[in-house]
């Protein structure tokens, strides 16, 4: 347990810059920004999400730079120990293990969606999805959420990229803060904005075709003022600028706490801030919703972004560039920008843990990339295979999302009442290349907490209550959907709401494939059950019965319709167990962190050198 | 039907605005950042034993 005795440094304040940058830019600045933007009132949207950045993004980032160097000056660079040199109390180590608990949770998924992005690259580049009918499905496909072997088999793909990803994040970790999360961010972030520039430019000078690129970057900039007074959209604004700027993740203090003492903060935060919003407003504004606009047409926007961040990045995006052309070359682009943008935040979260193994713990860097390997191996495999209950769908919300509100709120307390407030503000201005407006003293000790405040209120009222009992998921997919070249919709019912009651009641899983015979008209005239037997079978085999689908065509164009055999597979989820195990692995990881910060603090009480 | 959403003058001259502002501030830190303005303490970047 022997650590090389010395500090890690940023090589250079332009690469701390960019890794910082790096870190902040990640993938909601190119899909969830845009789809939050165009659901949440367009240019409304942008009033509570310039609120929320002067008044949580950039004290809050100010904040944590100013934690984080604060810490460093005695060796810290994680914040159980940045939370003890704030507050003498024994509970303060403690708070600070959240901050350790919090990104690596983060991490436990978020590599996994990186992964995606490098899976999606390599599609593009192989052309993989150029003939591809329905995206949806390719995308669950691919996550191994349903399981119908059209174009790919199990979970084989997810695997693979996942186990990509996570060693390429190993290896950065293991190289170190200069030689790896630096220079990584040196090579990414330049890549990340040719590729983003390009991207921009070959959007906004898009012909019209279905709609026009005005029509797209609309949805972002005209304001519906009737939203405006909507609290769900204040939430979601600052929810987007939490989020965006990776503000409660400990990360942002670990990267200061690698600064020296008389390094500037405020600048660097400020810097940090700006670039992360230049990319979601600018880049992230001006590519996903207008080009989706262009080829997909204006009204479809405004479903696709419904939908959700993914289903704009990986189910619509894909097809609009395939009509687009250029797959192999704009798609690959795409993808690899957002995979870089994931890297460089998933490579960041992750340090806090090994700044804590190396400095507090005094474990050797091998040792420490180990341990941290095997806690985010272990954790990345539910994450995969269990996608489908939703596993990781619960991390995000209680460490991506709640866990980043309370963090901040402990830390603007602890550094701005607690530490005391004109020593926090005196803290963040040693050695500042420029002065912080004085009104952002009152803004952040008084403002910002209020905030924190009424989000940790309003935000959980929006959703706790489905959280908090899990109920059952149904997935479904066309068995020979790789042989049917139009789109297949099912009209009006579909089985889900009884094949949940099912799994609720009997507490299981239920998977039924079922061969349909569907007449010209789209109605089912014939169910026979493949597979699954029994009383979930029956269910099923009554819903499809009541079904209607859109008359199949070949031609999407053409009027004559034809009879068709469909293989449907659907199951249905008992995700309960797995909703708890999911919980149960953020307690075990907080646990962890909290018993070494515990035998940590034992020694140096002993006086032993720990 | 509805028109499908367009840009007017109001929400080009709003796009215009916030994108000139985040270019302006970006540049300004990025260049006192650059020029490396304040060197009052010991440059950042030096590993310490």
């Amino acid at each position: 347990m022997e650590s090389s005795g010395e500090r890690e440094r940023w090589g250079t304040r332009l690469g701390l810059i960019l890794a910082a940058a790096g870190n902040a830019v990640g993938i909601g600045n190119f899909l969830r920004f845009p789809s939050k933007a165009a659901v949440s009132g367009g240019g409304a949207f942008i009033v509570p999400y310039v609120c929320a950045l002067l008044f949580l993004g950039i004290p809050m980032m100010w904040i944590a730079w100013g934690v984080g160097r604060h810490g460093g000056k005695f060796g810290h660079a994680s914040t159980p120990g940045m939370f003890d040199r704030l507050w003498k109390h024994p509970l303060a180590k403690y708070l600070g293990v959240l901050g350790l608990a919090i990104p690596l949770s983060f991490a436990l998924y978020y590599t996994y969606i990186e992964s995606w992005m490098l899976g999606y690259a390599w599609n593009s580049l192989t052309g993989h999805y150029t003939n591809v009918t329905d995206y949806n499905l390719y995308v669950n496909e691919y996550q191994g959420i349903v399981q119908t072997g059209n174009w790919f088999n199990g979970y084989n793909a997810a695997v693979v990229f996942a186990a990509i990803a996570f060693a390429l994040n190993i290896w950065v970790m293991w190289r170190g803060v200069a030689k790896g999360i630096e220079l990584l961010a040196k090579i990414a972030m330049p890549l990340l904005f040719l590729f983003a520039i390009v991207l921009m430019i070959k959007t906004l000078t898009l012909p019209p075709k279905e709609g026009t690129v005005s029509q797209g970057l609309a949805y972002i900039w005209v304001p519906d003022w009737s939203q405006i007074l909507n609290v769900g959209i204040w939430v979601t604004a600052a929810g987007q600028i939490f989020y965006s700027l990776s503000i409660g993740m400990g990360s942002l203090e670990c990267f200061g706490g690698y600064l020296k003492e008389n390094d500037d903060v405020v600048l660097t935060g400020l810097t940090t801030t700006a670039t992360n919003e230049l990319v979601e407003v600018i880049m992230g504004g001006s590519i996903a919703i207008p080009v989706t606009a262009v080829f997909m047409g204006s009204e479809a926007v405004r479903t696709i972004a419904e939908g959700g961040t993914f289903n704009l990045g990986l189910v619509a995006m894909p097809q609009v560039l395939v009509e687009m052309g250029g797959v192999k070359l704009f798609g690959t682009m795409w993808f690899l920008l957002l995979f870089f943008a994931a890297f460089t935040s998933s490579v960041a979260v992750a340090q806090p843990v090994m700044a804590f193994l190396q400095e507090e713990t005094k474990y050797t860097r091998g040792k420490s990339v180990l341990l941290l390997a095997v806690i985010w191996g272990i954790g990345t495999i539910p994450c995969i295979y269990w996608a489908k209950y939703g596993f990781w769908e619960e991390i995000d919300f209680w460490a991506g999302t709640m866990g980043l509100i309370v963090f901040s709120f402990i830390e603007v307390i602890l550094f701005l009442w607690i530490f005391g407030g004109q020593k926090a503000w005196d803290e963040m201005h040693r050695g500042a290349d420029i002065r912080i407006p004085k009104p952002f003293y009152f803004v952040m000790r008084y403002v910002t907490p209020l905030y924190l405040l009424a989000l940790l209120v309003l935000w959980p009222a929006q959703s706790l209550g489905a959280v908090l009992s899990p109920a059952p998921n149904v997935t479904e997919g066309v068995r020979n959907r790789a042989q049917l070249k139009g789109l297949i919709k099912v009209k009006g019912d579909t089985v889900s709401p009884e094949l949940k009651k099912w799994v609720a009641a009997n507490k299981s899983d239920a998977r039924v494939v079922a061969q349909l015979s569907v007449d010209t008209l789209g109605n089912v005239t014939d169910v026979r059950i493949q597979e699954g037997s029994g009383e979930s079978a029956k269910v099923v085999e009554a819903e499809l019965r009541k079904r209607t689908y859109e008359p199949y065509r070949e031609d999407p164009k053409s009027a004559q319709a034809q009879a068709i055999n469909l293989e449907v597979a659907i199951e249905g989820l008992y995700t309960s167990p797995y909703i708890w195990a999911s919980r149960g692995l953020m307690v075990i990881i907080f646990a962890i962190f909290a018993f070494l910060t515990y035998q940590v603090w034992k020694r140096r009480g002993q006086g032993s050198p720990a | 039907m509805k028109p499908p959403l367009d840009m007017t003058a109001g929400a080009w001259a709003f796009m215009v605005v916030a994108w000139g502002i985040l270019i302006v501030l970006t540049s300004y830190c990025f260049v006192i950042i650059l020029r490396g303005k304040k060197k009052e303490g010991a440059p950042p970047s030096v590993p310490t034993p």
